[in-house]
């Protein structure tokens, strides 16, 4: 028996030990890359950490009267970097290949001493947002399209958890014919790839003066997610005992009032995870967005045209793929605390 | 007048089922206490959600202080339920709980505060009116959902089997509560259950249901003791009544009633009664309590037996008998009896019931 728990606890450290490299892995060689400057992204091999200085090694030169910059790396070989004695030239290509900010004065003057002490490293601060506005700048709606993600996240949450909720609820207490067929149903249209309806959508959407809106977007998106808040909201539903909301209606309320006060907080934790489908479905699809909207962009599809257009910066894309990821971060922080929320939890 | 009364109701759940209430009719006075009781499935939890618009009716009217109320939605109707399973609401307090139905009614704030307080002190809850239903006892919630009945101060109490969920010691505690806060309260109450020692000691009146239909409308004494049907004469009462099939005969110019272990002449008083069934089959019902135990034979032995087992019962001893096929019960004081002594058997006087076979109605 005891030496079963030990095989036990064994076999859940190793399992546990193995998602968290699979999940923890990937994510710091993604942060590393995002906070990588010009010159590091191109390394090999890659190390999984975040730097946060750059090292290099200046020699003067004093036949062409010149200062030799070499990157100095982690494992502290050197590579050529610049041979100028220009500020300007200097400071720019700091800015550039190594995310240090400093201007050809400031540059200069650190490196004066070379020329009476001879060959010396010098290590300087990163700009750690140098990638995000670099990302900012590259692409050109940016902001545009962040503020276009939100409208279409909304937009989705609204539209899947209004009809959804209201489909789950009705496939939960009433009876009526083709219930089960269109639950059913329900599923099929989940398992359509959205990129398949995204095509013949477009014409619709074009149709009613949609096309490249975000309210074309949601549309597309809410499809598949107004079958799942129905799934999740119905099951809940089944579950709230009747008497519940018929306490409400002898107590005083109408058929409205009931739903909002009493059914609607009880399936709470239904409706907050589906809302975080809702949301992670709009957020990332880049996809559906290509197809569905000209000059309006979504964050995602940005993003995705930034790593595109920019194949030898892959750095600016990681930074804009953490813009991406931050707002889906903390609404599923926030969403979560309600999904885990059941009524009754706390216990005396 | 009557406080609410129920007018040929009739309910049926699908358009050509069953009739599950059929034509009832019924009227409860202002500051009574009736208990629907019956077994499980008769239509008690259907009446009174008819009476609370829970449920539509599908024929006759329901009239409270003579008007009639079905075309109204529940909240309109003046009633409040207790309901089996408390109903507490999970998500609000039990301060939040009690005032719901004041807050939709958009009563002033310190008057609301002032009810919401007074309802929990009767029901003993001021101290939990912070908490949520899930930090409660099964008790404790069950008191909410009182307080939140008696907040609104309703017409009419409706409870369905609210005692049900409780433990043993509590039901009976919590019966004499809700039976106080009635009293004290003035209040007209309707309360379901299918337990008849609740029925007995809680109603003014209890109505006996089975299959839709009423049974008998009673005090508690009157459905014990002068039970109109044979259902009634064995639902209620543990051990229920005996039930003898016999015949009538005269015999000597007197109206006798016997088969061949018993004998039973009828009281002068009574023969009026069953003159018109003099060679016909009858049924006989008595009380256990109702039978005597004598060690010897008169002219009054109903039949004469073994006392196969005895079952102390405290106060009493419970016989159990057997009369040519059939086990009878005989609740006796004598409380020094031994197993397997002969026994003579005799019926108090008057106390015999009689039923037609056919119909099961007692015959009066
Ligand atoms: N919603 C319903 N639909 C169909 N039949 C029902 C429904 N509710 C109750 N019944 C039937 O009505 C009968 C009476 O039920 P009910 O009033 O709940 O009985 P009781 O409360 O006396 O146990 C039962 O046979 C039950 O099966
Ligand atoms: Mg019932």
């Amino acid at each position: 028996m005891k030496k079963l728990s030990v095989l036990q606890k064994t076999i859940i450290t190793l399992v546990m030990t193995t998602v968290l490299l699979a999940v923890i892995v990937p994510i710091m060689f993604f942060l590393a890359n995002a906070f990588s400057n010009g010159t590091e992204i191109y390394e090999y091999p890659k190390t999984p950490i975040i730097s946060f200085s750059v090292t290099v090694y200046v020699e003067y030169n004093e036949l062409n009267n010149e200062y030799t910059v070499k990157y100095v790396n982690r494992r502290g070989e050197q590579q050529n970097a610049i041979n100028s004695n220009s500020g300007l030239l200097l400071s720019n290509y700091f800015e550039q290949y190594f995310s240090v900010y400093k201007t050809g004065d400031e540059l200069l003057e650190d490196f004066e001493i070379v020329k009476t002490e001879g060959p010396k490293e010098f290590t300087y601060a990163k700009n750690m947002f140098h990638n995000f506005k670099t990302f900012f700048y590259i692409t050109s709606k940016a902001e545009e399209a962040l503020v276009n993600s939100i409208v279409a996240v909304l937009f989705t949450i609204l539209i899947s958890l209004t009809l959804g909720s209201m489909c789950g609820y009705a496939i939960a207490r009433f009876r009526f014919r083709g219930k089960d067929q269109i639950s059913v149903f329900l599923l099929i249209v989940r398992m359509f790839p959205t990129v398949g309806i995204s095509i013949p959508l477009a014409v619709i959407l074009i149709r009613f003066n949609l096309f490249d809106t975000m309210l074309g977007l949601a549309i597309l998106y809410s499809l598949p997610n107004i079958a799942l808040t129905s799934w999740i909201t119905s099951s809940i539903f089944v579950g709230i005992n009747r008497e519940l909301e018929e306490a409400s209606l002898v107590f005083g309320a109408n058929g409205f009032q009931t739903f909002m006060k009493i059914t609607l907080p009880m399936a709470l934790p239904a409706m907050a995870a589906s809302s975080m489908y809702a949301f992670l479905t709009a957020w990332n699809d880049t996809i559906s967005a290509l197809i569905l909207t000209n000059d309006h962009p979504t964050l995602a599809l940005a993003v995705y045209q930034a790593i595109g257009d920019n194949t030898t910066n892959l750095q600016y894309a990681a930074a804009g793929s953490i813009i991406l990821i931050i707002p889906a971060l903390i609404f599923t922080f926030v969403v979560r605390k309600y999904v885990n929320q059941m009524w009754g939890s706390v216990s005396v | 007048m009557s406080f609410l009364e129920l007018v040929n109701l009739d309910k049926r759940y699908t358009q050509k089922g069953n009739l599950i209430v059929n034509k009832m009719n019924l009227s409860i006075h202002k500051g009574e206490f009736l208990v629907f009781l019956g077994p499980s499935g008769c239509g008690k939890t259907t009446t009174i959600r008819m009476i609370s618009g829970l449920e539509d009716i599908s024929g006759g009217d329901i009239l409270i202080e003579g008007k009639s109320i079905i075309n109204l939605p529940p909240k309109e109707r003046g009633v409040s339920m207790i309901f089996q399973s408390y109903a507490v609401w999970p998500h609000m307090t039990v301060y939040e709980n009690i005032s719901y139905p004041l807050r939709l009614q958009k009563i002033d704030k310190d008057e609301m505060d002032r009810r919401v307080r007074a309802s929990a002190e009767k029901t003993n809850i001021t101290e939990y009116l912070s908490r949520y239903p899930s930090q409660l006892s099964g008790g404790q919630r069950q008191r909410v959902a009182v307080s939140r009945a008696i907040v609104v101060e309703p017409k009419i109490f409706l409870m369905d089997e609210p005692l049900s969920n409780l433990d043993a010691m509590l039901r009976v505690s919590m019966r004499t509560e809700l039976k106080n806060i009635h009293e004290s309260l003035g209040a007209t109450s309707i309360f379901v259950t299918h337990d008849q020692s609740e029925a007995m000691s809680l109603a003014d009146r209890i109505v006996i249901m089975r299959n839709g239909l009423i049974e008998q409308i009673g005090t508690p004494k009157q459905v014990y003791f002068d039970c109109e049907s044979i259902f009634v004469a064995s639902f209620i009462g543990t051990p229920p009544t005996n039930f003898f099939n016999l015949k009538v005969v005269k015999e000597n110019n007197r109206i006798v009633i016997k088969n061949e272990n018993i004998h039973y002449t009828l009281p002068i008083s009574e023969e009026k009664m069953l003159a018109p069934y003099i060679g016909q089959d009858i049924i006989m019902g008595v009380r256990p309590e109702n039978l005597e135990i004598s060690q010897s034979s008169s002219d009054e032995t109903f039949f004469v037996s073994n006392a196969d087992f005895i079952e102390p019962q405290g106060s009493h001893v419970i016989i159990i008998t057997k009369v040519g096929e059939s086990s009878i019960k005989i609740s006796s004081p004598l409380l020094d009896l031994q197993a397997k002594n002969k026994i003579f058997v005799s019926v108090k006087e008057n106390k015999a019931m009689f039923f037609d076979p056919k119909t099961e109605k007692r015959i009066r």
